[in-house]
């Protein structure tokens, strides 16, 4: 049956018709399409320590810790609620912005009154409220977006008499703090914390600092428990030579006998064992007479598989004196008796 | 791999595949989906995510393409003719098969947001694989009319239901401010993609009369089409149903779209092989094995949704024999608008994409390798098969011959 093309119109004025539904439709459709304005979505030049902490490659890592100790309830961190950006009702599996509502995201103070927090699908609006685990809610302000990583630098209002942890990027010292990460892990690894006097560098194995970010882990008591940390990309369970404890957090140290472990960095042929990486001059370790580069085997005579595990029968609070096998050079198995007193316990 | 290479690896493999899978006997599509898989991120890697997230573009082009294809099928008389029996039959076989999705997925212990959803996911026929099938064996015939004619329809309503299904979501969660939010998103996308539509193939009629060459009208379709689907992302509505509505209005209002049309397929193959190797390469086969029971009976909710929803539909609207006991095995592909839709779910209901994502995904491998075997087998069980693939090389010409 031929229809003749009729079902759609033919004529000249048809067709202008056909056209000018269209276009109104089109208009109409799209100035009364809701939106959330985007002009004051920018990268800004953060600060010196946002951005050392941005540029790195494990941001949405950071993000998922500051998370974590956005929940703990450390009076450095903080609960943001705003209002969000979602994608609307569309059928085209593009994202478009609708109406905002309010999701709560966590962050931690990193510098005084200025808080950095995961924001990811915040909506350009920079207005938040800011709940400080020990404080009441304040307004906020988001000064930064960092889109790589979602993160977000907010000014609290009236809260510039709130001290951050202390940040040790480069060279910590007793007293400061690091804000960390564990690339590959879903959660926070808790390190032993091991403190010496000196104070002066903080290294695991022979890598420097540069790259070293670290997570305090507080126990429900508000122990510090320990530090997760990420040297150049990889996540290591670091001791470190330098206290990292918040200011106004008294930290209770499990046990310290002085020295600092490492994981093996060549493949393991022979057995086991974690690497001494360095020994503090006066303190339990130095004394039983381990040295830096030993390799640790066992530890009362159980075989040591990696520096979690040493590190924590090394620290037990309750450990007797403990038995060391070590390696040293091409030496054989030596046995040394390393002498425990009493628990330590650190001021800040 | 730079972009080019990856593209010149692609195009070869999937001529080595397409031969391959003729000497077997399986469609040439299967081929190309299942080289993409060796080559792609899943396998060998030689095409890896960033050849994938670069070549996008190539596989959007295309899909507009064969949207605006099925699109020009929608001609008046044609329409008239078996549209209101299609049209019950694409309704019975979509619902069928949501219903029995969701009825599954709620005994399987999903919540019944997730089952509502997924039986949405489950309404959809791949356009393009189908399609191809089609092109491939060249099938003719009333099987491959309603067919071809569903597929446009079933797409549009698949987007018109997850619409509504995720507008009732939202405003079960969000309240009522959230309507007009949903309605207008609602009547925006497929309205307005639908507008751009009838404006792109007006436009597209206008200057029909003024090409002089198979090869300036092969540019203006290829050009209006892509003008189309980057209009309909700017401004936010369905690219699909946009470059489908292109096709529509030039089959209906100009005398050039047989023209057109035959332009167009010449012009296309490379940019088919291209869509189909990157759709195999970008299955997550490594979810596969998960699929567990849940994924088979989705699987098995699907297929029996849609081929007993499309027979028993068949027979009520009074279709051949032919077409309703064949009709429902060519309706089984499942993939670009499954996936596109499990993307959205995951933007716009991310608490449920988890459950969603692992369900569809790996159902979509299945559905993408056997659907296009079974289409085969059922056109060429109807007797609309007119080529029979060979497989063999290209004539040689003899110089001075």
């Amino acid at each position: 049956m031929a229809m003749e093309r009729t079902w759609i119109l033919l004529s000249k004025g048809g067709r202008g018709l056909l056209v000018a539904a269209a276009v109104t439709f089109l208009l109409l459709g799209f100035s009364l399409r809701p939106s959330v304005p985007t002009s004051s979505r920018q990268e800004e030049a953060p600060g010196a320590l946002l951005q050392e902490a941005v540029q790195q490659q494990e941001d949405r890592t950071l993000s998922r810790a500051l998370q974590d100790v956005g929940k703990s309830t450390v009076r450095y961190a903080a609960r943001i609620s705003g209002r969000i950006a979602r994608p609307d009702v569309w059928s085209d599996w593009q994202p478009h912005l609708r109406m905002p509502e309010t999701r709560e995201y966590y962050g931690v103070l990193v510098a005084p009154g200025e808080v950095l927090a995961y924001g990811l699908g915040l909506s350009d609006d920079p207005e938040v409220q800011v709940q400080f685990n020990d404080g009441p809610a304040v307004w906020g302000r988001i000064t930064s977006r960092f889109l790589s990583s979602g993160l977000v630098q907010i000014i609290a209002n009236g809260a510039s008499d709130r001290q951050p942890p202390r940040i040790a990027a480069r060279g910590g010292r007793a007293g400061d703090a690091v804000v960390a990460t564990a690339p590959g892990l879903e959660g926070p690894i808790i390190a032993p914390l091991f403190l010496s006097s000196s104070g002066a560098s903080i290294s695991a194995t022979t890598t420097p600092l540069d790259d070293f970010r670290g997570l305090p882990v507080f126990s429900p008591e508000r122990e510090l428990l320990g530090i997760v940390g990420d040297v150049e990309g990889k996540a290591r369970i670091i001791s470190i030579d330098a206290a990292m404890i918040p200011s106004s957090t008294p930290a209770t140290i499990p046990r310290r006998i002085g020295l600092s472990l490492g994981s093996r960095t060549e493949p393991a042929n022979g057995p086991s064992g974690v690497i001494v990486t360095g020994v503090e001059p006066d303190g339990l370790a130095a004394r039983a007479g381990i040295l830096a580069d030993d390799l640790l085997l066992q530890i009362d005579e159980e075989t040591v598989v990696d520096v979690a595990q040493a590190a924590s029968t090394l620290t037990a609070p309750d450990a007797p004196d403990l038995q060391l096998n070590i390696r040293r050079g091409l030496s054989g198995v030596t046995l040394l008796t390393v002498a425990m007193p009493g628990t330590e316990r650190i001021e800040p | 791999m730079n972009q080019i290479l990856s593209v010149g690896l692609i195009l070869l493999a999937a001529l080595a595949a397409g031969h391959v899978a003729q000497r077997i006997r399986l469609p040439e599509v299967t081929g190309y989906l299942l080289i993409g898989v060796l080559i792609g991120p899943a396998a060998f890697d030689v095409i890896t995510h960033d050849n994938l997230e670069a070549l996008q573009l190539l596989s959007e082009v295309a899909l507009g393409l064969i949207l605006f294809g099925i699109g020009t099928i929608f001609e008046a008389s044609t329409f008239l003719q078996i549209g209101r029996r299609v049209a019950f039959i694409t309704l019975i076989e979509a619902f069928a098969a949501c219903t029995l999705v969701v009825i599954a997925m709620m005994f399987a212990g999903m919540p019944a947001a997730v089952a509502m959803l997924l039986g949405v996911v489950a309404m959809e026929t791949a356009p393009a694989t189908t399609l191809m099938i089609v092109r491939e064996y060249d099938t003719r015939g009333p099987l491959t009319d309603t067919l071809l004619a569903l597929l446009a329809m079933n797409n549009m309503l698949v987007l018109l239901t997850f619409g509504v299904v995720a507008a009732g979501l939202t405003l079960s969660t969000g309240g009522f401010a959230s309507l007009y939010f949903s309605v207008h998103g609602l009547v925006w996308s497929v309205g307005g993609a639908v507008a751009l539509g009838v404006l792109a193939g007006l436009l597209l009629e206008a200057w029909s009369p003024r090409v002089e060459s198979g090869s300036e009208a092969m540019m203006l379709a290829i050009g209006t089409v892509l003008l189309t689907v980057g209009a309909a992302r700017a401004l936010g509505v369905s690219p699909l149903i946009a470059a489908l509505t292109v096709g529509g209005v030039i089959a209906n209002v100009s005398g050039h779209a047989a023209g057109l049309v035959e332009e167009l397929r010449r012009a296309d193959p490379p940019l088919y092989a291209v869509f189909f190797v990157l759709a195999g390469a970008e299955l997550p086969i490594a979810l596969l094995p998960q699929i567990g029971l849940t994924g088979l009976l989705y699987v098995v909710a699907r297929s029996a949704g849609k081929i007993g929803g499309a027979w028993w539909a068949g027979q009520r609207a009074n279709m051949s024999q032919l077409v309703q006991r064949k009709l429902g095995l060519c309706l089984l592909s499942s993939s670009s608008l499954a996936i596109g839709l499990t993307l959205q779910v995951r933007q716009q209901f991310p608490h449920l994409a988890d459950q969603l994502s692992a369900v569809v995904l790996s159902s979509v491998i299945v559905f993408e390798i056997v659907g296009p075997i079974l289409a085969r087998m059922a056109l060429r069980q109807a007797g609309e098969v007119t080529i029979v693939p060979t497989g063999g090389a290209l004539p040689v010409t003899q110089p001075n011959a």
